[in-house]
């Protein structure tokens, strides 16, 4: 998976019949009535954290939903370990399913809540309570344990679904959109919880709409677009990418036209737009040599330079440049 | 940085049994509303209710004779009166399938908990099961048992072979009609939960369709029409002259028992089958 691969058509992370994963979907399909959430994903997931990126309404949520057996594909099958997903509950003991939503027992506390989810699993009450207590060590929440869940924040109900999804010792462990909400303490922590499980040779697809995110956890990312897989691989490929395409830099400084001219001589700026008095956009196709050279040019220059924001380092333009470069 | 084996690894730790996947769900279920003291009220009532009735049947075996002097009448011992016991554990049927399961299923549609469970290893008969549990837990313990007790009590005053030949076999009815009384009553219920959302319109939506809300429209219906069997769209009637064929009771002459044991079946059925409808992990809307 080192090459990327970037294409209208269904690609994968690993080709069917070339090699098995843990998880594999074969020409999954999914419709809702007219409109098609899903379309002929063909991949398979192997070992370790695998980040899924796209947009909002990209399809992530859906196919998240069809490989954890949430939803029935309209059209072709979901394999885990070798065997059809569809009517076979058996197998969700090996799997474990945060969904991006809140679903949750608001009266039940937070270990009450994961003893009765692991028991639903088969496991006894004591076995149940000595898992539980792990899972909750485990994502930092032992001392708000035994609070009803009704009353917890954001960011702790994220790490009670997140414990619940890993508390039975799962094969394969899917996490949609796990951190929304929570703050940057506990999304560091629970960042470091994710490697480590992807470490231990747990399955773990993460789900999310921000790059920088997943790439905190791992390299091997998934992009889904419009409910096709758009490319699979290495996130610092995808960055090289990203960094062929002129980027788009809008600077805030005290003199926007002689900050321009000193900008407009150096052979990684291509365009300079004046903006106002005080505001220009630059487009590079090095964004991080320009970022090098800025402050010098500005102290060159006696210009007082802001501040500044890239318009395009986002996962948005990033589609749009592989959807380019596909066609 | 760790480098796994790639290729398919079958997974060869044990798996704990699960004969009893659902037993889970009721406990908790039934563990929620228990502890609640309007629910202890209420059962205290229903069996109190029944202790009235061991009372009338200990009068009636032990002093018949004065009982029919004193009030100039007296009522059947035999298992009519064991009928008769069950059937006015009705009212209870009513509050218990209303309270405790109006938000069964509704609560957790609301709360998005499907999702939960079924990313765990239970089936959706599984979870029918164990939610059908909660309600059957209640039913029984204000219906069919304490009415097994008076049948008990009933042998233990009145050990004469001569008797007992009389009720042996009521309490094989007793749990046979329990059962149907539980499961007509309960799925009809999930599956309103399962439609709806606030607990006021389940609980009328319930009335109406297990029969109580129809009866005026039925009658109705009956007197335009002249056709009895309009009759076995009430599933309570249905029930009540089941019941009443089962333990040698009197039976409404208008519609054959048999005929409302089939429209019995076709209920739960219909109900079944909207209930695995309607009970999904993700709720896709068009």
């Amino acid at each position: 998976m080192n090459e990327l691969s970037a294409t209208s058509a269904p690609t994968a992370i690993t080709p069917l019949g070339t090699e098995s994963g843990v998880l594999e979907c074969d020409a999954v399909t999914r419709w809702y009535g007219q409109v098609i959430g899903v379309n002929s994903v063909t991949c398979a997931v192997q070992p370790g954290v695998t980040g899924l990126l796209g947009l909002n309404g990209a399809g992530k949520s859906t196919l998240f939903k069809l490989m954890a057996g949430q939803l029935k594909p309209s059209k072709g099958r979901v394999l885990l370990m070798g065997q059809d997903l569809a009517s076979n509950p058996g197998l969700y003991r090996w799997i474990g399913f945060c969904p991006e939503q809140d679903a949750l027992y608001e009266n039940m506390t937070g270990r009450e809540m994961l003893v009765y989810l692991l028991q639903l699993h088969g496991f006894s009450f004591r076995e149940a309570r000595t898992r539980a207590a792990q899972a909750l060590d485990r994502t930092h929440l032992t001392a708000d344990a035994d609070r009803p869940v009704g009353g917890y924040s954001k960011g702790m109900r994220q790490k009670i679904k997140l414990a619940q999804a890993m508390a039975h010792d799962p094969e394969v462990i899917f996490l949609d959109e796990p951190f929304n909400g929570m703050d940057p303490v506990s999304r560091s922590e629970s960042m470091a919880l994710i490697r480590e499980l992807g470490d231990e040779g747990k399955c773990v697809l993460v789900s999310s709409h921000i790059l920088h995110e997943v790439e905190q956890m791992t390299s091997t990312i998934l992009l889904i677009n419009n409910g096709r897989i758009l490319a699979e691989g290495n996130v610092s490929d995808i960055r090289d990418l990203v960094e062929r395409h002129p980027h788009r830099i809008a600077i805030e400084c005290d003199d926007a036209r002689k900050l321009a001219a000193y900008l407009i001589a150096a052979e990684d700026v291509l365009g300079v737009r004046v903006d106002g008095a005080t505001r220009l956009v630059v487009e590079s196709n090095h964004p991080r040599l320009f970022f090098g050279r800025l402050p010098g040019v500005a102290l060159d220059g006696g210009v007082t330079v802001r501040g500044y924001t890239t318009e395009d380092d986002n996962l948005k333009s990033l589609f749009e440049y592989l959807v380019e470069d596909g066609s | 940085m760790p480098i796994y084996e790639q290729g398919y690894q079958r997974w060869n730790g044990e798996l704990q049994e699960r004969p009893l996947r659902w037993w889970p769900i009721v406990r908790q279920g039934v563990m929620q509303v228990l502890p609640q003291r309007k629910y202890l009220i209420l059962l205290g009532l229903a069996w109190i209710q029944k202790i009235f009735a061991g009372v009338a049947l200990y009068g009636r075996l032990k002093g018949g004779d004065l009982l029919e002097g004193v009030f100039g009448t007296t009522f059947d011992s035999g298992a009519p009166f064991f009928w008769a016991t069950l059937n006015d554990s009705m009212i209870w049927v009513v509050i218990f399938t209303i309270m405790v399961g109006s938000d069964l299923v509704a609560a957790d549609r609301r709360g998005k908990a499907l999702q939960l469970y079924f990313s765990k290893p239970i089936s959706r008969n599984d979870y029918v099961f164990g939610k059908l549990g909660v309600i059957a837990t209640f039913l029984a313990l204000t219906t069919w048992l304490p009415t097994l007790l008076v049948w008990l009590f009933a042998v233990a005053i009145q050990p004469t072979s001569a008797y007992f030949g009389e009720i042996w076999y009521v309490p094989f009815v007793m749990t046979v009609h329990s059962l149907l009384m539980i499961s007509t009553a309960g799925l009809f219920m999930l599956a309103v939960s399962a439609t709806a959302q606030r607990s006021v319109f389940i609980a009328v939506t319930w009335i109406v369709i297990f029969g109580y809300g129809f009866v005026p429209v039925i009658e109705l219906v009956k007197a335009i029409t002249n056709v009895e069997v309009w009759g076995l769209l009430n599933m309570a009637g249905n029930l009540e002259q089941v019941g009443a064929w089962w333990f040698g009771a009197e039976v409404d002459d208008g519609i054959h028992p048999a005929l409302s044991l089939i429209a019995l079946a076709g209920g739960l059925g219909g109900a079944y089958w909207w209930l695995r409808r309607k009970i999904e992990p993700v709720e896709v809307v068009l």
